[in-house]
Formats: C-alpha cells, sequence, structure tokens
C-alpha cells in the first residue's frame, strides 16, 4: 500500500485515534480511581506518554513487523476494535436508537468502515477534515457549561493517596491507547518533513490539553460522589445545556460523536490494512472481508451493560504490553541485527 | 464523354442519389474533363463561385502553382478522401485526366448567433453564449485568450458520423497529465463510438464514474466560463454538433460558482457564494431532517413547537416519508413538464401545479403545511446551484437521504452523509482530486469555496492526492 503523510495529515491522524470513542467516558474512570488530584495525574501520565512518543520518533525505523508480530497486532487492533463498537453499539442503545436491533445499526456502522477499507488510502487518511468542524461544534458546546462549573470542586489539592495516584495514572492511559499507531504511520512520513522537537511538541499538547481539559471541566462540573453513577460524563453536561431552538441538545451530540468514532474504528482499520499489506504478492482484500466479518459480529456478543463495564475497566491493560513492551522488544531485537548486519558487513 | 457521364452516375451513387447533392461537369483551363461535386445544403455557392474564378484565371496563366489560395488545396483523387471532404461540407473540382481533385474549404453549416445561453442567465457580464459552430465558438473563446499558448487539438469520433471533438488548454497552465488523460480517453472514445450524438456522450467517456450522482466535468454553453476556467488549468472539450463544453478537471466546489460573482463586488460576490454552497446541505438534508423529527426525534424539538407540529401532522393519513414522496414527485413533474412545453404555457404550469395543486393538497389533507415549506425550500435550495447537471444530482440524492431518515432517523442520515462524503473523497476528475481543496486539505484555498476575494492571479487546481505530487 503506497501512501505519503504531510506532516498535519500524520499528526491529524493520530489525534483522531487517540480521541473519538474514549472521549465522552475517560474521565470517569480517572476521576473515580484517582480521586480529586486526577486532573494532575492526567497530567503526569501525559508527560509520560510524551517519552514514549520521543522514544518512538527517536527509534521509529527499527519497528518492523515481523510474521508473527504482524499477526499479534493485527489481533490487538481486532480487540480494540471490537471493544470501542462493543461501546458505541450499547451508549446508541442507552441514548437514541433504543427501538432498532443491534445487528442493524452495526450492519450499518461495519458497512461504512468497509467502503473505507476497500477506498483508496487517502480517503481514510484525509476523513478527519471533515470531522474538525465538528469537534469544534462538539468543544464549543461544551463551552457553554462554563457558568455551571465549581472551581473548588479540585480543592484541597493533594488528598489523594499513593494507590488512588497508580490508578489514576493507569486509567489516564486510556486516553493515548492507539498511539502505537505513530510507529505504523510514521515511516509514510515526507522525508522533509520536520517532525522531531516542536511538532511533536505541539502536537502533544493539544492532545494532552484536549483531553486534560475534559478531565478538569467534569471535575469542575460533577461532586467526586456523583461522578461514580454517571458513566458518560461528558454527555451528561451536554444533555444539561439549555438552548432555546432546540430541547436535546445531547441527539445531536450522540451523532457527532458516533461520526468521530467512525474515523477512530477506520484508523485502527487503517493500521491492520498496512500491516496486511506487507504480505507480498497476497491481495488484502479477502482478508479485509473477514476482518469487516469479525467485527460485524463479534460486538453483538459484548454489548450488555456488564460486558461493557468489564471492557471500560480491563481494555486498558493491553496498553502495556502493545504500546510499551512489545514496541521496545521489536524495536532493540531489529536495533541489534542491524547493527551485527552492519558488522559483519 | 462517356467516361465523364458515367464518373457522375458513379459519384451520384456513391452519394445515394441525394437530391442535395451535386455533381456537373464545368470547363476547365488546360483540362478535358472536370467534375465539380459539394452538398447543396453545405455550402455558400457564391463564395465557391468566386474561389473557383479566381482559380480558373490562376490556371490558365499556367501558374506552377495555381492552387495556392487560402481555402483551396491539390491533392492526388482518392475516393475515400473525396467522400470524407464532401461529407465535411466541402467542395470538390476533380480533375479527371489528372487523376488530381481540388477541395475548397467553404462550408457553410447552418448555426445560430451567438445569444446567451437560456440555463446560465447572469445579472451583469457578457451575454454571449455558444453556438452549433465550433469555428465561432473556438473564435469566441480566442477573442478573450490572445496568446499563443492556447492549443487547440482536435479529434474526429464516431466512425459513422465522424463528428469533431476538439480539445483546448493553456500550455504551461494545464496540468499535462490531464491533457494526456483526455487526449487517451478522447483515443479510446475514437476506436469503440460508432456515432456521437451529443456532447454527454463524451462526458460519459471522460468521466471516471459514470454511476457516480456528481458530474465530474463542468457542462457549460459560457464563453466567460471557459475562459475563466482555462487560465485556471482546466482542459474545454468542444463538439462541432453542439453548444455545451465540457471542462474538467474540475472539483465539487466548481459547481457553486458563476461568473456572476467576478462580475459583482467582492462582498455581493461572496455572500452569494456562502448562500450556494449553504444550499447544498439544505436541498440535500433538509427533507431527510424533517422527516427524521417528525418519524422519530419530536423529542428534541421545543414544546410549543412539537405541539402544533403534532396536531398538524396527526391529521395527515400517510407516514411522512410518503408525504414526503408525493410532494416531491409533483414537484419533479411540474419540472419536468415546464421544461418541456413552451414558454408561454410554463408559467400556467407554475401557476396550477405550485399554486392550486400546493393548496388543495393540503385542504384534501394529504400532506401537511410544514411539509409543503419544507419541500419547496427543498426545491428553491437545488435551482440555486448555477449548473443544471449538480442541480439534477442534488436533487435524486436527497430520495435516498429521505429513505434512511424513514428507516433509521438521525443515525440513517448520519450513516448516508459517512457514505456520501466518501465517495466524494473518492471521486476524482480527470485524476485530479474532486474534493479539494477541502480533501487534500489545503487551508490556503479553502476560503476560495466560501469567498471570492479580490481578483489576483489565478491559482492552478490541486492534480493529486499523493503530497509528494502536490509539491511538485
Amino acid at each position: 500500500m503506497n501512501f505519503k503523510l504531510t506532516k498535519i495529515q500524520f499528526f491529524l491522524m493520530l489525534f483522531f485515534i487517540e480521541t473519538g470513542v474514549i472521549y465522552i467516558s475517560f474521565q470517569q474512570g480517572v476521576i473515580d480511581y484517582g480521586g480529586r488530584d486526577a486532573w494532575i495525574m492526567f497530567g503526569v501520565a501525559s508527560i509520560f506518554m510524551y517519552l514514549l512518543l520521543f522514544f518512538y520518533e527517536k527509534n521509529y525505523k527499527f519497528f518492523r513487523l515481523g510474521k508473527i508480530t504482524k499477526w499479534i497486532y493485527i489481533l490487538y487492533w481486532l480487540v480494540v476494535i471490537i471493544s470501542f463498537l462493543s461501546y458505541m453499539q450499547y451508549t446508541l442503545n442507552v441514548w437514541i436508537i433504543q427501538n432498532m436491533p443491534p445487528f442493524y445499526s452495526l450492519l450499518a456502522i461495519v458497512l461504512v468502515t468497509l467502503y473505507i477499507s476497500l477506498s483508496r488510502p487517502s480517503t481514510t487518511v484525509n476523513l478527519g477534515v471533515l470531522i474538525i468542524p465538528l469537534v469544534f461544534i462538539f468543544i464549543v458546546f461544551i463551552l457553554l457549561a462554563t457558568h455551571e462549573l465549581k472551581f473548588s470542586n479540585i480543592l484541597p489539592i493533594g488528598t489523594s493517596t499513593v494507590p488512588q495516584w497508580l490508578k489514576g495514572m493507569h486509567y489516564s492511559l486510556t486516553a493515548f491507547i492507539g498511539i502505537e499507531s505513530y510507529l505504523m504511520l510514521r515511516k509514510n512520513v515526507l522525508k522533509d518533513e520536520e517532525i522531531k522537537g516542536k511538532p511533536i511538541l505541539i502536537f502533544h499538547l493539544i492532545v494532552s490539553i484536549f483531553m486534560g481539559a475534559s478531565v478538569i471541566g467534569v471535575e469542575f462540573y460533577f461532586m467526586l460522589k456523583e461522578i461514580r453513577l454517571i458513566p458518560d460524563p461528558i454527555l451528561y453536561i451536554l444533555k444539561s445545556q439549555k438552548v432555546t431552538f432546540v430541547k436535546r441538545l445531547d441527539i445531536f451530540f450522540i451523532y457527532i460523536w458516533l461520526a468521530w468514532s467512525l474515523l477512530t474504528i477506520n484508523l485502527f482499520l487503517f493500521n491492520i490494512r498496512i500491516a496486511l499489506s506487507t504480505q507480498e504478492g497476497k491481495n488484502p482484500k479477502p482478508l479485509l472481508f473477514i476482518i469487516h466479518g469479525i467485527i460485524m459480529i463479534a460486538p453483538l456478543f459484548f454489548i450488555g451493560v456488564g460486558q461493557v463495564e468489564f471492557i471500560r475497566k480491563y481494555l486498558i491493560y493491553l496498553f502495556y504490553p502493545f504500546s510499551i513492551i512489545l514496541p521496545m522488544i521489536i524495536i532493540l531485537f531489529n536495533r541489534r541485527r542491524d547493527s551485527k548486519c552492519d558488522k559483519s558487513q | 464523354m462517356l467516361l465523364l457521364e458515367s464518373m457522375i452516375d458513379k459519384l451520384k451513387s456513391t452519394f445515394y442519389n441525394s437530391v442535395d447533392f451535386t455533381a456537373k461537369e464545368i470547363s476547365w483551363p488546360n483540362e478535358e474533363y472536370a467534375i465539380l461535386c459539394y452538398y447543396s445544403s453545405m455550402v455558400n455557392k457564391s463564395d465557391v463561385q468566386n474561389q473557383i474564378n479566381v482559380l480558373k484565371v490562376q490556371a490558365s496563366v499556367d501558374e506552377e502553382k495555381w492552387t495556392e489560395t487560402m481555402a483551396a488545396v491539390k491533392e492526388p483523387f482518392q475516393m475515400e478522401k473525396f467522400v470524407d471532404y464532401i461529407c465535411h461540407g466541402e467542395t470538390i473540382i476533380l480533375l479527371l485526366t489528372e487523376k488530381q481533385m481540388v477541395h475548397l474549404t467553404l462550408p457553410e453549416i447552418p448555426h445560430r448567433s451567438p445569444d446567451e445561453p437560456i440555463n446560465e442567465n447572469i445579472l451583469r457580464g457578457s451575454h454571449e453564449g455558444f453556438v452549433e459552430n465550433v469555428d465561432v465558438n473556438i473564435g469566441l473563446i480566442r477573442k478573450r485568450i490572445r496568446m499563443p499558448n492556447l492549443v487547440v487539438n482536435k479529434m474526429e469520433v464516431g466512425k459513422e458520423t465522424k463528428t469533431d471533438v476538439y480539445y483546448m488548454y493553456l500550455d504551461n497552465v494545464a496540468n499535462q497529465q490531464s491533457v494526456s488523460e483526455v487526449e487517451s480517453k478522447l483515443k479510446l472514445m475514437q476506436e469503440k463510438t460508432k456515432s456521437l450524438y451529443t456532447a454527454g456522450e463524451v462526458g460519459d467517456y471522460l468521466e471516471e464514474s459514470v454511476y457516480s450522482p456528481f458530474p465530474q466535468m463542468l457542462n457549460t454553453e459560457r464563453p466567460d466560463r471557459v475562459f475563466a476556467n482555462l487560465v485556471e488549468g482546466k482542459i474545454a472539450v468542444f463538439t462541432n454538433i453542439s453548444p455545451t463544453v465540457l471542462l474538467g478537471p474540475v472539483t465539487f466546489f466548481s459547481f457553486y460558482q458563476s461568473p456572476d460573482d467576478y462580475n459583482g463586488r467582492v462582498l455581493v460576490g461572496s455572500f452569494y457564494r456562502m448562500v450556494r454552497v449553504f444550499s447544498f446541505l439544505t436541498a440535500v438534508f433538509l427533507p431527510a431532517f424533517y422527516i427524521a423529527i417528525v418519524s422519530f426525534h419530536f423529542e428534541i424539538l421545543p414544546i410549543e413547537l412539537s405541539k402544533k407540529l403534532r396536531l398538524d401532522i396527526s391529521e395527515i393519513p400517510y407516514r411522512p416519508i410518503i408525504e414526503a414522496m408525493i410532494l416531491e414527485i409533483i414537484i419533479e413533474l411540474i419540472r419536468e413538464a415546464s421544461v418541456r412545453l413552451p414558454q408561454a404555457i410554463v408559467q400556467t404550469i407554475g401557476i396550477v401545479g405550485g399554486l392550486v395543486i400546493g393548496n388543495v393538497i393540503v385542504t384534501a389533507g394529504l400532506v401537511s403545511n410544514m411539509m409543503v415549506i419544507i419541500v419547496a425550500l427543498t426545491a428553491i435550495s437545488s435551482y440555486v446551484v448555477p449548473s443544471v447537471e449538480m442541480n439534477m444530482s442534488i436533487r435524486i440524492l436527497r430520495f435516498p437521504f429521505m429513505l434512511a431518515a424513514a428507516l433509521a432517523g438521525f443515525f440513517g442520515i448520519v450513516i448516508g452523509g459517512f457514505v456520501l462524503f466518501i465517495h466524494l473523497l473518492n471521486l476524482h476528475s480527470l485524476k485530479s482530486p474532486y474534493f479539494s481543496p477541502i480533501v487534500p486539505f489545503e487551508p490556503k484555498k479553502i476560503k476560495q469555496i466560501f469567498v471570492r476575494g479580490p481578483f489576483v492571479k489565478p491559482s492552478p487546481q490541486t492534480s493529486s492526492f499523493d503530497p509528494e505530487g502536490r509539491k511538485k
């Protein structure tokens, strides 16, 4: 699969991979487990993530997937996609399409993702541009809640315990699921584009501020005890906003979130497409059809409350092996092998 | 003499003894047998006579290059070429002893005067329009672009009709890949087509996705529009049978620009350009949006409006989708009838269709007042587009969206919207991105979609999805 990315396209893709599905809900886990200092924990976690990006940037050339590692990653992304689709389906059923059988709504979503997957790479690469205005509208309407914020909710600072800090930081990483896509996409960035240093810092600051602001905003809006009862705090904030022309503003925002999430799902599928295209001489299309069949059927088994809660609680544990440990192993292995080759030559 | 008569008979039978085909003996200096051939319906007889007189004088003084005039060429006689020249409206003098023929390029093919096209009206600016004569059409462009790099090339398409197709572009400005694309597609058409009836057939060959609802070539009959597009690096394709010119590569937003944008003030032009782009959203999504609300999402409306609307639609026996379909089909019937009927009756159709039927259908309780408002607004929005093809495409597009809204409410519209935009992202016109400058994203050019800036140097259209290609 041949495609080239500009710096802006590359960062835009990463932005939509990291945001999207989780944006309406990840705050609950961070605040619930982290306590009053959750926003600081998120800040610290994001510093760690910057270091991880720094490591990725330095070593992305050595991140080459072999036959086994490729399938391990495809499986991981499939698990993430299925989890996200289950959560999307659950949210849609709870908020807006109570009467539609999940099979049909999921079928519609998967058919759209299949259409994108069968389109040329530039379609997936550029699709985010169309979502940008919607994200802005989303943010503007969240800002309507500013007058209801209680800034004293985060005080006193420094009350969280060490276990709370560990858990809060652990759940903060939910905001960075998919960060390993950096390694998949980086090789396709135009050679003369500057990524190192300032650009990467600005990108990470944008993501961190965007996600961090939602954490602190939720803390300002809800009392600490309330947050346990509210699984999708951002949607609840939107639901409580009143404007004269529309009664249920939240309905529009769920659809904006749906479009945004569809893009996230497609970017994960794009990672799979890139991985599949490394098989020389093989047409990846049949495999893409199989993969779409899987993501069509599998989420149907995980759309109950219990399963969705399980996903929300445990999906983040996959972050460590697939975003940190495995990339490090692959990079170190390839670095060593390359240096051995150089010496033998 | 016998030879002459048999030759004339043979020539006449070659043209199936058509009454407008003339083949007659004429006297010619230093030549025993000469025959004059032409289609009387396609030549200017006085011009031909003058030219013959000139040639006769030159031939009689035994000048070596006596055929060298602007309109005459002498060449060995070949039956195939002879037939071809006659069919193109040329006059031929056959010199039987020498086995030579002199063809005079003086055709006179009837055409209109270059009046303003009735389907592309503008308020200010040039009121000229193309006609069914390619020389006149090319002249109208050359009048505006007096540059040697305005290249015109020709291909003969249609094995039977032998229609001339011309393509025009500004060398050094037009993308060479697009020029090659036009050439290769016309060559393909040359090989495959027997008869060419309309410019639309050429469009089918030039477009890459024929089944897409979106036109990928811009049709126009306005020379000022062609001129503006040529300087932006586009290619214009003419035929000698139609006043319609096809322009490509184009973007989706090209269809929303009108020569009027540049004839008016900057602010006025920009405002109406924005109105037109906004009209796309209302024309496609408004009826679907309304159907979704009244079928699934009543709760989003403020209570006062919700009450009125419920009261209004509670007396309608049909579901909103059926209501909308009834009205939309009536609108389409009125439109189709007004296109086909003489101008004098069109107004009557408008009054009968719009006012009488519109009023009675509500009184009869078949559709609600709100639905009439929605469908009328949608129809007006679709007619705002300054391109007939795009206007038709948009009108067709709203039906699947109405259906999606009736089946799944807003969810259906979102899914349909995704499919629509992915389709737009996938499209290209002569290998150039169709949804540029949004995709590929070019922030500097995006403002041109909505704003007509003060006129400065025109910028060529983006020609590649690939960032490396764009940098070149």
